[in-house]
Protein backbone atom coordinates (compact mmCIF):
# COMPACT_ATOMS: atom_id res chain seq x y z
CA UNK A 1 0.00 0.00 0.00
CA UNK A 2 2.56 2.23 0.99
CA UNK A 3 4.42 1.52 -2.31
CA UNK A 4 1.36 2.58 -4.30
CA UNK A 5 0.93 5.60 -2.37
CA UNK A 6 4.38 6.76 -3.27
CA UNK A 7 3.90 5.84 -6.39
CA UNK A 8 0.78 8.31 -7.03
CA UNK A 9 2.69 10.69 -4.86
CA UNK A 10 5.42 10.60 -7.34
CA UNK A 11 3.91 11.12 -10.26
CA UNK A 12 2.30 14.05 -8.87
CA UNK A 13 5.04 15.97 -7.74
CA UNK A 14 7.26 14.99 -10.74
CA UNK A 15 4.33 15.69 -13.53
CA UNK A 16 4.59 19.30 -11.63
CA UNK A 17 8.84 20.13 -12.24
CA UNK A 18 7.95 18.78 -15.50
CA UNK A 19 5.17 21.28 -15.86
CA UNK A 20 6.64 24.08 -14.42
CA UNK A 21 9.90 23.21 -16.24
CA UNK A 22 7.69 23.62 -19.92
CA UNK A 23 5.51 26.50 -18.64
CA UNK A 24 2.47 24.80 -18.43
CA UNK A 25 0.69 27.00 -16.10
CA UNK A 26 -2.65 27.21 -16.44
CA UNK A 27 -2.97 23.30 -17.05
CA UNK A 28 -0.78 22.11 -14.02
CA UNK A 29 -3.72 21.58 -11.70
CA UNK A 30 -5.53 19.58 -14.54
CA UNK A 31 -3.11 17.13 -14.93
CA UNK A 32 -2.34 16.68 -11.62
CA UNK A 33 -6.47 15.92 -11.12
CA UNK A 34 -5.81 14.08 -14.25
CA UNK A 35 -2.76 12.22 -13.33
CA UNK A 36 -5.31 10.20 -10.51
CA UNK A 37 -8.06 8.23 -11.70
CA UNK A 38 -4.80 7.17 -14.71
CA UNK A 39 -2.37 6.11 -12.29
CA UNK A 40 -4.83 4.59 -9.80
CA UNK A 41 -6.23 2.18 -12.53
CA UNK A 42 -3.48 1.50 -13.92
CA UNK A 43 -1.91 0.52 -10.60
CA UNK A 44 -4.82 -1.83 -9.73
CA UNK A 45 -4.95 -2.92 -13.15
CA UNK A 46 -1.10 -3.89 -12.77
CA UNK A 47 -1.19 -5.33 -9.27
CA UNK A 48 -3.71 -7.84 -9.97
CA UNK A 49 -1.31 -9.40 -13.20
CA UNK A 50 2.09 -8.28 -12.25
CA UNK A 51 2.50 -10.85 -8.84
CA UNK A 52 0.76 -13.50 -11.01
CA UNK A 53 3.12 -13.02 -14.04
CA UNK A 54 6.19 -12.29 -12.27
CA UNK A 55 6.45 -15.39 -9.87
CA UNK A 56 5.72 -17.41 -13.06
CA UNK A 57 8.06 -15.74 -14.79
CA UNK A 58 10.52 -16.19 -12.17
CA UNK A 59 11.16 -12.15 -11.43
CA UNK A 60 11.73 -10.28 -8.58
CA UNK A 61 10.28 -7.39 -7.11
CA UNK A 62 13.20 -5.68 -8.89
CA UNK A 63 11.04 -6.39 -12.05
CA UNK A 64 8.39 -5.32 -10.67
CA UNK A 65 9.59 -1.70 -9.52
CA UNK A 66 10.87 -1.27 -13.44
CA UNK A 67 7.60 -2.08 -14.79
CA UNK A 68 6.29 0.67 -11.67
CA UNK A 69 8.70 3.19 -13.39
CA UNK A 70 8.13 2.71 -16.95
CA UNK A 71 4.36 2.98 -16.13
CA UNK A 72 4.90 6.41 -15.04
CA UNK A 73 7.07 7.06 -18.00
CA UNK A 74 3.98 6.05 -19.88
CA UNK A 75 1.70 8.09 -17.91
CA UNK A 76 3.20 11.24 -18.26
CA UNK A 77 4.18 10.65 -21.93
CA UNK A 78 0.03 10.05 -22.63
CA UNK A 79 -0.55 13.61 -21.10
CA UNK A 80 2.30 15.51 -22.64
CA UNK A 81 1.01 14.02 -25.85
CA UNK A 82 -1.97 15.20 -25.90
CA UNK A 83 -1.40 18.58 -24.59
CA UNK A 84 0.75 18.68 -27.30
CA UNK A 85 -1.32 17.21 -29.50
CA UNK A 86 -4.35 19.27 -28.57
CA UNK A 87 -2.02 22.92 -28.86
CA UNK A 88 -0.99 22.06 -32.39
CA UNK A 89 -5.02 21.75 -33.30
CA UNK A 90 -5.82 24.87 -31.48
CA UNK A 91 -2.91 26.47 -33.82
CA UNK A 92 -3.70 25.23 -36.76
CA UNK A 93 -7.64 26.27 -36.24
CA UNK A 94 -6.20 29.77 -34.99
CA UNK A 95 -4.34 29.57 -38.66
CA UNK A 96 -7.60 28.70 -40.31
CA UNK A 97 -9.60 30.78 -39.18
CA UNK A 98 -7.06 34.13 -39.89
CA UNK A 99 -6.76 32.71 -43.39
CA UNK A 100 -10.47 32.44 -44.00
CA UNK A 101 -10.58 36.28 -42.13
CA UNK A 102 -8.00 37.82 -44.70
CA UNK A 103 -8.96 36.23 -47.85
CA UNK A 104 -12.80 37.27 -46.94
CA UNK A 105 -14.41 38.79 -49.91
CA UNK A 106 -17.58 41.16 -50.63
CA UNK A 107 -19.88 39.07 -53.41
CA UNK B 1 -31.76 58.29 -43.45
CA UNK B 2 -30.44 54.82 -42.85
CA UNK B 3 -27.43 55.15 -40.92
CA UNK B 4 -29.56 56.22 -37.99
CA UNK B 5 -30.05 52.87 -36.24
CA UNK B 6 -26.90 50.57 -35.02
CA UNK B 7 -25.66 48.33 -37.84
CA UNK B 8 -25.95 45.01 -37.41
CA UNK B 9 -23.43 42.26 -38.75
CA UNK B 10 -25.44 38.96 -38.85
CA UNK B 11 -22.80 35.84 -38.84
CA UNK B 12 -24.50 32.93 -40.88
CA UNK B 13 -22.09 29.72 -40.60
CA UNK B 14 -22.83 27.52 -42.90
CA UNK B 15 -21.06 23.50 -43.71
CA UNK B 16 -22.18 21.63 -46.96
CA UNK B 17 -25.60 23.33 -46.63
CA UNK B 18 -28.14 23.14 -50.07
CA UNK B 19 -26.86 26.03 -52.61
CA UNK B 20 -30.49 26.30 -52.85
CA UNK B 21 -31.89 26.71 -48.87
CA UNK B 22 -28.54 28.99 -48.32
CA UNK B 23 -29.77 31.50 -51.11
CA UNK B 24 -33.22 31.17 -50.29
CA UNK B 25 -31.88 32.11 -46.29
CA UNK B 26 -29.84 34.39 -48.01
CA UNK B 27 -32.95 36.25 -49.94
CA UNK B 28 -34.77 35.97 -46.88
CA UNK B 29 -33.16 38.35 -44.18
CA UNK B 30 -31.90 40.46 -47.01
CA UNK B 31 -36.02 41.05 -48.54
CA UNK B 32 -37.00 40.86 -44.75
CA UNK B 33 -34.24 43.36 -43.58
CA UNK B 34 -34.81 46.06 -46.45
CA UNK B 35 -38.13 46.75 -46.37
CA UNK B 36 -37.78 48.02 -42.69
CA UNK B 37 -36.96 51.70 -43.22
CA UNK B 38 -33.23 52.74 -41.75
CA UNK B 39 -32.55 48.95 -40.73
CA UNK B 40 -28.76 48.92 -41.38
CA UNK B 41 -26.68 45.81 -41.54
CA UNK B 42 -24.36 43.45 -43.07
CA UNK B 43 -23.96 39.67 -43.25
CA UNK B 44 -21.47 37.61 -43.12
CA UNK B 45 -21.29 34.18 -44.68
CA UNK B 46 -18.44 31.55 -43.17
CA UNK B 47 -18.21 28.48 -45.30
CA UNK B 48 -16.83 26.08 -42.45
CA UNK B 49 -14.60 23.59 -45.62
CA UNK B 50 -17.52 22.14 -47.23
CA UNK B 51 -17.06 19.34 -49.17
CA UNK B 52 -17.63 21.33 -52.58
CA UNK B 53 -17.30 25.05 -51.24
CA UNK B 54 -19.89 27.96 -51.35
CA UNK B 55 -20.09 29.46 -55.12
CA UNK B 56 -19.52 33.36 -54.84
CA UNK B 57 -21.88 33.94 -57.84
CA UNK B 58 -24.55 32.48 -56.09
CA UNK B 59 -24.52 34.73 -53.30
CA UNK B 60 -26.24 37.55 -53.33
CA UNK B 61 -24.44 41.19 -53.86
CA UNK B 62 -22.50 42.76 -50.84
CA UNK B 63 -22.29 39.76 -48.22
CA UNK B 64 -19.05 39.03 -47.18
CA UNK B 65 -18.11 35.71 -48.11
CA UNK B 66 -15.47 33.68 -45.59
CA UNK B 67 -13.87 30.07 -46.76
CA UNK B 68 -12.10 27.84 -43.75
CA UNK B 69 -9.68 25.82 -45.57
CA UNK B 70 -10.63 22.83 -44.02
CA UNK B 71 -13.79 21.96 -41.54
CA UNK B 72 -13.25 23.44 -37.99
CA UNK B 73 -16.87 23.37 -36.93
CA UNK B 74 -19.72 25.60 -35.74
CA UNK B 75 -17.91 27.24 -33.13
CA UNK B 76 -15.10 27.99 -35.21
CA UNK B 77 -16.72 29.61 -37.98
CA UNK B 78 -18.98 31.46 -35.78
CA UNK B 79 -15.78 33.17 -34.39
CA UNK B 80 -14.30 33.96 -37.57
CA UNK B 81 -17.22 35.76 -38.48
CA UNK B 82 -17.73 37.97 -35.23
CA UNK B 83 -13.87 38.65 -36.25
CA UNK B 84 -14.70 39.86 -39.51
CA UNK B 85 -17.62 41.34 -38.13
CA UNK B 86 -16.02 43.32 -35.08
CA UNK B 87 -12.46 44.48 -37.43
CA UNK B 88 -15.66 46.99 -39.14
CA UNK B 89 -15.53 49.84 -36.24
CA UNK B 90 -19.66 51.04 -37.12
CA UNK B 91 -21.01 47.42 -36.37
CA UNK B 92 -22.38 47.44 -32.62
CA UNK B 93 -24.94 44.64 -32.78
CA UNK B 94 -23.60 40.78 -34.04
CA UNK B 95 -26.12 38.30 -34.69
CA UNK B 96 -25.76 34.55 -35.48
CA UNK B 97 -27.83 32.88 -37.60
CA UNK B 98 -28.00 29.66 -38.67
CA UNK B 99 -28.34 28.59 -42.64
CA UNK B 100 -30.85 26.07 -42.73
CA UNK B 101 -33.37 28.70 -42.73
CA UNK B 102 -34.94 27.33 -39.71
CA UNK B 103 -34.99 30.63 -37.77
CA UNK B 104 -37.61 33.12 -38.48
CA UNK B 105 -36.33 36.24 -40.71
CA UNK B 106 -38.33 38.57 -38.69
CA UNK B 107 -36.95 37.59 -35.32
CA UNK B 108 -33.70 39.64 -35.84
CA UNK B 109 -35.86 42.86 -35.65
CA UNK B 110 -36.81 41.24 -32.74
CA UNK B 111 -33.99 40.68 -30.76
CA UNK B 112 -32.71 43.90 -31.88
CA UNK B 113 -35.83 46.28 -30.62
CA UNK B 114 -35.03 43.87 -27.47
CA UNK B 115 -31.50 44.42 -26.75
CA UNK B 116 -32.03 48.50 -27.93
CA UNK B 117 -34.39 48.65 -25.33
CA UNK B 118 -33.09 46.27 -22.76
CA UNK B 119 -29.70 47.34 -22.67
CA UNK B 120 -28.73 43.35 -22.23
CA UNK B 121 -25.19 42.70 -23.76
CA UNK B 122 -26.58 39.40 -24.94
CA UNK B 123 -29.98 38.29 -26.36
CA UNK B 124 -30.57 34.91 -26.00
CA UNK B 125 -33.57 33.13 -28.55
CA UNK B 126 -35.55 29.80 -27.31
CA UNK B 127 -38.24 27.95 -29.33
CA UNK B 128 -40.11 27.60 -26.63
CA UNK B 129 -43.00 29.49 -25.08
CA UNK B 130 -45.72 28.21 -23.52
CA UNK B 131 -48.46 29.69 -25.79
CA UNK B 132 -46.93 28.82 -29.28
CA UNK B 133 -46.16 25.50 -27.71
CA UNK B 134 -49.63 24.44 -27.24
CA UNK B 135 -50.87 26.23 -30.57
CA UNK B 136 -48.60 25.42 -32.92
CA UNK B 137 -45.74 22.88 -31.64
CA UNK B 138 -43.80 22.04 -34.84
CA UNK B 139 -41.10 20.93 -32.87
CA UNK B 140 -40.85 16.92 -32.57
CA UNK B 141 -41.61 15.07 -29.66
CA UNK B 142 -38.21 13.38 -29.52
CA UNK B 143 -36.57 16.77 -29.87
CA UNK B 144 -38.21 18.01 -27.15
CA UNK B 145 -37.41 15.76 -24.35
CA UNK B 146 -33.52 16.30 -25.27
CA UNK B 147 -33.62 19.65 -25.40
CA UNK B 148 -35.66 19.85 -22.06
CA UNK B 149 -32.83 17.33 -20.33
CA UNK B 150 -29.88 19.58 -22.09
CA UNK B 151 -31.79 22.70 -20.75
CA UNK B 152 -31.70 21.93 -17.24
CA UNK B 153 -27.97 19.93 -17.23
CA UNK B 154 -26.93 23.36 -18.62
CA UNK B 155 -28.84 25.67 -16.17
CA UNK B 156 -26.98 23.45 -13.64
CA UNK B 157 -23.60 23.84 -14.74
CA UNK B 158 -23.26 27.30 -16.46
CA UNK B 159 -25.64 29.32 -13.77
CA UNK B 160 -27.57 31.11 -16.59
CA UNK B 161 -30.94 30.09 -15.97
CA UNK B 162 -32.49 29.15 -19.66
CA UNK B 163 -35.56 27.83 -21.63
CA UNK B 164 -33.29 26.73 -24.67
CA UNK B 165 -30.04 25.02 -24.15
CA UNK B 166 -28.46 24.92 -27.82
CA UNK B 167 -30.26 27.63 -29.78
CA UNK B 168 -28.00 29.09 -32.68
CA UNK B 169 -29.65 32.42 -33.03
CA UNK B 170 -28.83 34.84 -30.41
CA UNK B 171 -27.74 38.56 -30.54
CA UNK B 172 -24.41 39.77 -28.84
CA UNK B 173 -23.15 43.81 -28.61
CA UNK B 174 -19.72 44.86 -29.32
CA UNK B 175 -18.85 44.74 -25.66
CA UNK B 176 -20.19 40.99 -25.10
CA UNK B 177 -19.10 39.86 -29.04
CA UNK B 178 -15.25 41.64 -27.99
CA UNK B 179 -15.25 39.63 -24.66
CA UNK B 180 -16.89 36.18 -25.30
CA UNK B 181 -14.15 34.28 -27.42
CA UNK B 182 -15.46 31.16 -28.86
CA UNK B 183 -12.56 28.46 -28.63
CA UNK B 184 -14.96 25.40 -28.67
CA UNK B 185 -14.78 24.19 -32.62
CA UNK B 186 -17.95 22.15 -32.10
CA UNK B 187 -21.62 22.22 -31.16
CA UNK B 188 -20.68 22.99 -27.14
CA UNK B 189 -19.77 26.40 -28.49
CA UNK B 190 -23.34 27.42 -27.05
CA UNK B 191 -22.41 26.31 -24.11
CA UNK B 192 -19.33 28.42 -23.88
CA UNK B 193 -21.07 31.23 -24.82
CA UNK B 194 -23.46 31.09 -22.01
CA UNK B 195 -20.66 29.93 -19.86
CA UNK B 196 -18.60 33.41 -20.67
CA UNK B 197 -21.38 35.45 -20.29
CA UNK B 198 -21.74 34.50 -16.65
CA UNK B 199 -17.73 34.64 -16.40
CA UNK B 200 -17.49 38.12 -17.94
CA UNK B 201 -20.94 39.79 -15.84
CA UNK B 202 -22.46 40.01 -18.86
CA UNK B 203 -26.52 40.71 -18.71
CA UNK B 204 -28.57 38.93 -20.34
CA UNK B 205 -31.75 38.43 -21.60
CA UNK B 206 -33.66 35.27 -23.20
CA UNK B 207 -36.52 36.32 -26.10
CA UNK B 208 -38.73 33.80 -27.65
CA UNK B 209 -38.23 33.23 -31.40
CA UNK B 210 -40.10 30.67 -33.02
CA UNK B 211 -37.93 28.01 -34.99
CA UNK B 212 -40.35 26.14 -38.18
CA UNK B 213 -38.81 22.65 -38.56
CA UNK B 214 -38.52 21.39 -41.96
CA UNK B 215 -37.51 17.69 -42.94
CA UNK B 216 -34.45 19.22 -44.50
CA UNK B 217 -33.42 21.48 -41.16
CA UNK B 218 -34.10 18.20 -38.84
CA UNK B 219 -31.65 15.86 -41.35
CA UNK B 220 -29.23 18.58 -40.98
CA UNK B 221 -29.64 19.25 -37.25
CA UNK B 222 -27.50 17.56 -34.71
CA UNK B 223 -28.60 13.91 -33.47
CA UNK B 224 -29.80 12.84 -30.48
CA UNK B 225 -26.00 11.52 -30.17
CA UNK B 226 -24.68 15.17 -30.60
CA UNK B 227 -25.51 16.08 -27.00
CA UNK B 228 -22.87 12.90 -25.56
CA UNK B 229 -20.50 14.23 -27.87
CA UNK B 230 -20.59 18.27 -26.76
CA UNK B 231 -20.62 16.75 -23.17
CA UNK B 232 -17.19 15.13 -23.85
CA UNK B 233 -15.96 17.88 -25.93
CA UNK B 234 -17.00 20.56 -22.78
CA UNK B 235 -15.03 18.13 -20.67
CA UNK B 236 -12.02 17.84 -21.96
CA UNK B 237 -12.27 21.75 -22.95
CA UNK B 238 -11.89 22.15 -19.07
CA UNK B 239 -9.64 20.00 -18.40
CA UNK B 240 -6.78 20.26 -20.96
CA UNK B 241 -7.74 23.66 -22.74
CA UNK B 242 -8.23 26.39 -19.85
Amino acid sequence: MLFKILFVGLIWLLTLVDLIIANHKSTRLQILILSIPLSISLIVFFEANLASITSALGLSRFVDAIIYITLFFLIRLIININIRIRKLEILQRNIISELAKNASKIC
Amino acid sequence: MKNKLPKIGIIIPTYNENEFVLVQTLEGVINSLSDIDCFNFMIIVVDDGSDIPVDYSVIPRGIILARHLSNLGQGMALRTGLDIALSYPDVDYFVTFDADGQHSKDSIVKLFYVAIKSGCDVIFSTRFNVASLLKNNTIPVSRMFLLRFATKFENLITGIPLSDAHNGFRLLTRKAASLIKIQQPGMSHATEIRLETSRNNLSYIEVYAPVIYTPYSLRKGQSSLAAIKILIDLLEFYIFDR
